[in-house]
């Protein structure tokens, strides 16, 4: 898996490519766990070229939503390809996350603190 | 005249030695002044760094977490060395990056920060902050990188000595080194001091180079500590989570005239924490279920036997598996952890008419081969997984899915251990060799299809080490009823 760090508006966009899942997963969790320190982070998960999420990678996901909102941050997904797509559709995420249709709009989303 | 001349010369004398006596006492106060300055401010530096070793050995006889170490290495030396902030960078698991593991609020960023964060027009201290904490600096990429690879630490104090970027944004002098232990690099410590401040002084380097190796030979021990800790609790962890998991799985599938039933689980060095279970309804109903509990160890074993109850308790009498799945989602969400869910698939069957109905809460959609056709479907009904949320959206999502069993049919619930199985190309099981296997052996026993499916994976991981529990079910109709 692939993880390129940029920014849309000034919030931290991750681009995650590849797959995560039990190998790679912990990866993703290394790189998120400097930002569970700090307290009002914000950060967009670009998913655009992530072609597999298992449930292990499903764990990442919430558990760095849970830790950024908790501090009173916030994590948003935006360009959701197809595998992501269904799986978030599947496992009935789709009201639990911030989704949108790209990385700007989904920073959008976070600034408005919506 | 002459004795004149003698006493003149006898006075300048006097009065060049009265000055110079005068120049030799005044001159070495002022040396006694300032070597009592200095011995003062060496008494200080002493102190300060024997506060540091004090916290670092206690940091070792404490235990204290990996995040108070890393504080404490960073203050400490900011400390000593009287600088206006720091920052620690640590080698990742690949060893190929150096990620943040302690900044402090003084320290200029030591990245460049892309060009709309650096001049501040779209950003606030925040994103900036964000931004630093998520920046993995490759090694031998840029200043910190690049420190990763020298075999000492270095002070660069001009301007000059300094990416142009770095200065622009607040950095005025810096001193950064490697951390090694037994020729392993563990990442990168800096220094540094703003525009205002006087640069750093080249007799420190001795003392930095000594705060390094300090720094460097706890972080070492932590690492060891940690790793020799985490290996103690996951060996007793397994234990622990086996000897549950071999009281919460069934032994034998119950007898079900017309049917033929079986449950299969192959454990992983690891385990996740995978269940399975056959649960009487009324005489004319049984309910199976499968479940794959997120996260290790004893926690999540426990979640697995707290899931077991709670369906035990939910399902009797209850002919609704969405409704069952509602309830056990509702008793257990309190109790769950944050990293914390269960995917599950419940099935009520209908022994003597063949009609069930499948509830599904984010587990893998179970298929069902038809014997009819020859083709094998997927039942994906929608259903969130359980754990995630206390009820409202749950509920809306989980429902209960009709479909019914005919002559030869046959349902396989599994988990993902055995669809992410990874052959040593790194290629997965997947579900369309599931399904190839289901198509190509119509006819089979519920039992030859598990051992057969079982056979398959194992062929086909070959040497590589199975990393998740595997769990099958396989339920048949053999004859019309």
């Amino acid at each position: 898996m692939e993880i390129t760090l940029s920014l849309a508006d000034g919030i931290p966009v991750f681009a995650l490519a590849g797959r995560l899942d039990v190998a790679t997963s912990p990866v993703l969790e290394e790189r998120l766990a400097p930002l569970y320190e700090a307290s009002g982070s914000k950060l967009v998960m670009d998913c655009s070229d992530l072609t597999y999420v298992s449930s292990a990678g499903l764990r990442v996901f919430l558990m760095c939503q849970r830790h950024l909102s908790a501090a009173g941050g916030g994590l948003a997904f935006a360009t959701l390809g197809k595998p992501v797509r269904e799986l978030f559709h599947l496992a009935g995420l789709e009201d639990l996350f911030i989704i949108e249709e790209t990385p700007e709009a989904a920073a959008g989303r976070l600034t408005a603190g919506k | 005249m002459k004795l004149a001349l003698i006493e003149s010369i006898i006075i300048a004398i006097m009065l060049v030695a009265v000055i110079t006596l005068g120049f030799v006492v005044f001159g070495s106060r002022r040396r006694v002044g300032q070597l009592k300055r200095s011995s003062a401010e060496i008494t200080q530096e002493e102190r300060r760094v024997f506060d540091f070793l004090h916290g670092l050995g206690a940091a070792f006889s404490e235990g204290v977490p990996a995040g108070e170490l890393h504080r404490l290495i960073v203050e400490g030396a900011e400390h000593i060395l009287k600088a206006g902030g720091g920052a620690l960078y640590l080698t990742d698991r690949t060893g190929e990056n150096l990620l943040p593991a302690f900044l402090t609020k003084g320290c200029p960023p030591l990245v460049i920060l892309p060009p709309n964060l650096a001049t501040g027009e779209d950003s606030s201290a925040g994103s900036v902050e964000s931004y630093l904490r998520l920046h993995a600096v490759p090694l031998g990429k840029g200043l910190v990188g690049e420190a990763g690879n020298w075999s000492n630490p270095r002070f660069l104090r001009r301007k000059t000595d300094l990416p142009a970027e770095l200065v622009a944004q607040g950095l005025g002098s810096l001193v950064i080194g490697p951390l090694h232990y037994r020729q392993k690099l563990l990442g990168v410590l800096a220094l540094c001091r703003g525009p205002g401040q006087d640069p750093f002084s080249d007799t420190k380097l001795e003392l930095f180079q000594a705060i390094l190796e300090q720094s460097a030979f706890a972080l070492f021990n932590q690492a060891i500590h940690l790793a020799a800790g985490e290996k103690h609790a996951l060996d007793r962890d397994l234990q622990i989570a086996r000897e549950i998991q071999k009281i919460l799985l069934p032994s034998d599938a119950p007898e079900l005239a017309g049917y033929e039933l079986g449950g299969l689980n192959l454990p992983a060095r690891t385990l996740s924490g995978d269940y399975f279970d056959f649960l009487p309804i009324d005489n004319d109903h049984i309910g199976i279920a499968i479940a794959d509990v997120s996260g290790k160890g004893v926690p999540a074993s426990l979640i697995m036997a707290m899931c077991r109850s709670a369906l035990r308790s939910h399902s009797r009498g209850e002919l609704s598996p969405a409704s069952v799945l509602r309830n056990v989602n509702r008793q257990l969400y309190p109790d769950m952890k944050e990293d914390m869910f269960i995917s599950m698939a419940y099935v009520v069957l209908n022994r003597h008419t063949g009609e069930a109905l499948l509830a599904r809460a984010g587990h893998d959609a179970p298929l069902i081969f038809r014997a009819a056709t020859g083709g094998v479907e997927c039942l994906n009904p929608k259903g969130m997984a359980v754990g995630i949320d206390s009820g409202g959206v749950f509920d809306r999502f989980c429902a209960d899915f009709p479909f019914r069993f005919g002559p030869g049919d046959l349902l396989l619930l599994y988990t993902d251990g055995i669809t992410e199985a990874l052959d040593a190309g790194g290629d997965e099981f997947g579900v369309q060799r599931l399904e190839t296997e289901l198509r190509d052996h119509p006819g089979e026993g519920a039992n030859e299809t598990l051992h057969r499916l079982a056979r398959s994976v194992r062929s086909f991981v070959g040497n590589q080490p199975q990393h998740d529990d595997i769990t099958l079910i396989a339920l048949r109709k053999t004859s019309a009823s």
